[in-house]
């Protein structure tokens, strides 16, 4: 949720819909709530509801679609634009939100997203954002929540629905530990785990520490922008091996849903070693991935 | 799961000084893990020059499983009569060297020695190589499943 015209369409068709940013700009007002559905992980299934931001709708869905709107909410995820002139009408239909998620379904979680930060000029960003969250916090209590500064332009959304994404999957703690063995096991310096569909991060493993923290959300980025031009090609991607003096990178399909990225240094290991590993813990992955499934 | 460091480590205990070199590999012929001496003279001069060290063995893989797949292919007709007679080594009296390729587990293994070695000496030490890894190499290297 969120005001009008603050991003929430144009966040969605990015992640879900493969649009690059560039494109978002043909998207029009959404119009009431646009349901879609996602399947994430195969057998998870996301129900996204876009509510159109316009006063009107927003007036709408606090009082007499309430109940409907508000009810068996898993995550609320609200987008502020940050510059927004009229901060305190935000606050104020965010605050009736809250109040109607409280009453609805108190267990949801909450993720309020600072977005268009690429409209505040780079020096300025870390205050503006950390201004607004304490602020944000604050006049969220009693409700727990959690801030992202996210922007379209860079990798900063991919990173922001990362994580929301990996508050919401059921067994991420098994898939890590396999995930942190599978890593030590073929002595990889990182192992990142992406769900196929969309290409956010689900979990990943590092041995060797890397100095770049947006690293993910960039290959994330180029993979994504990399198979749309496979698809332009009428090619289906499926796996890359990329190789250089320092290291070499492995993407591959693990499950029909996950994608694994490799990442060694070594340059003693074969390739062709690497990918027969990969080729084993395949079957374990999928195993993990049906227990999730059943229960 | 494959381990290459260790299996470089283990292919390591057999070289000597006459076996220089020790590889295992798909069946496909890609090289997964190799062992060799450093004063590494496979032989011919081309090979020394590379830069990338792993390349001979490279070459040794392709080459070893290409001649295994031939002979395992073409002999099929025999094997099928006698199910306990089936193709478990193959030894190549080369110009410069000799070479010994056996099977482990779904995997290939090839050793080389130079033209003293002799072949009772390999064939020695390929069975006590194959006895080991047959057990932990069952599962790993089935191409067929991908």
């Amino acid at each position: 949720m969120g005001k009008s015209g603050s991003g929430k369409t144009s966040m969605r068709s990015i992640i879900f819909a493969n649009y690059i940013a560039r494109d978002t700009r043909r998207l029009g007002a959404t119009i009431d709530v646009e349901h879609s559905h996602v399947r994430f992980l195969g057998n998870l299934v996301l129900n996204l509801w876009d509510c159109g931001g316009q006063e009107a709708f927003m007036e709408n869905y606090i009082a007499s679609q309430r109940n409907h709107i508000f009810r068996d909410v898993e995550v609320m995820i609200y987008v502020f634009d940050v510059e927004s002139r009229e901060f305190d009408k935000d606050m104020h239909y965010y605050q009736s939100c809250l109040e109607a998620i409280l009453q609805n379904s108190k267990d949801a979680k909450i993720f309020c997203l600072i977005h268009k930060m690429d409209l505040v000029q780079e020096e300025q960003r870390e205050l503006i954002f950390k201004e607004r969250e304490i602020e944000l916090k604050q006049r969220s209590l009693p409700l727990e929540i959690t801030c992202f500064k996210t922007s379209i332009w860079d990798e900063t959304l991919y990173m922001a629905w990362s994580s929301i994404i990996y508050s919401l999957i059921p067994n991420v703690r098994m898939l890590e530990n396999s995930l942190q063995n599978f890593c030590s096991i073929c002595e990889a310096d990182e192992v990142v785990l992406f769900e196929r569909a969309t290409f956010l991060v689900i979990s990943h493993s590092t041995k060797k520490p890397h100095h770049d923290i947006h690293r993910f959300e960039k290959i994330s980025n180029i993979i994504k922008q990399f198979k749309l031009s496979c698809s332009k090609s009428q090619t289906l991607f499926q796996s890359m091996e990329v190789k250089n003096s320092n290291f070499t990178a492995f993407i591959d399909v693990l499950t029909p849903n996950t994608y694994i990225m490799v990442i060694m240094s070594d340059p003693t290991i074969q390739s062709a070693a690497t990918a027969i590993n990969i080729n084993v813990a395949r079957k374990h992955f999928e195993k993990i991935e049906k227990m999730a499934s059943f229960r | 799961m494959l381990k290459p460091k260790i299996i470089s480590e283990i292919l390591n205990q057999v070289l000597s000084s006459s076996i220089n070199t020790a590889l295992l590999f798909s069946q496909e012929g890609s090289l997964l893990s190799y062992a060799t001496n450093k004063c590494n003279n496979i032989g011919s001069p081309i090979l020394v020059s590379l830069r990338d060290p792993s390349e001979p063995s490279k070459m040794i893989a392709a080459i070893s499983s290409n001649v295994w797949s031939v002979y395992k292919n073409n002999c099929s007709f025999w094997f099928e009569q006698n199910q306990d007679d089936y193709l478990n080594m193959i030894f190549l009296d080369c110009e410069e060297g000799k070479v010994i390729i056996s099977q482990a587990g779904k995997l290939l293994i090839a050793l080389v020695g130079n033209n003293e070695t002799e072949i009772g000496l390999l064939k020695m030490k390929m069975n006590t190589l194959v006895k080991y890894f047959n057990n932990s190499l069952q599962y790993v290297g089935d191409s067929s499943d991908n």
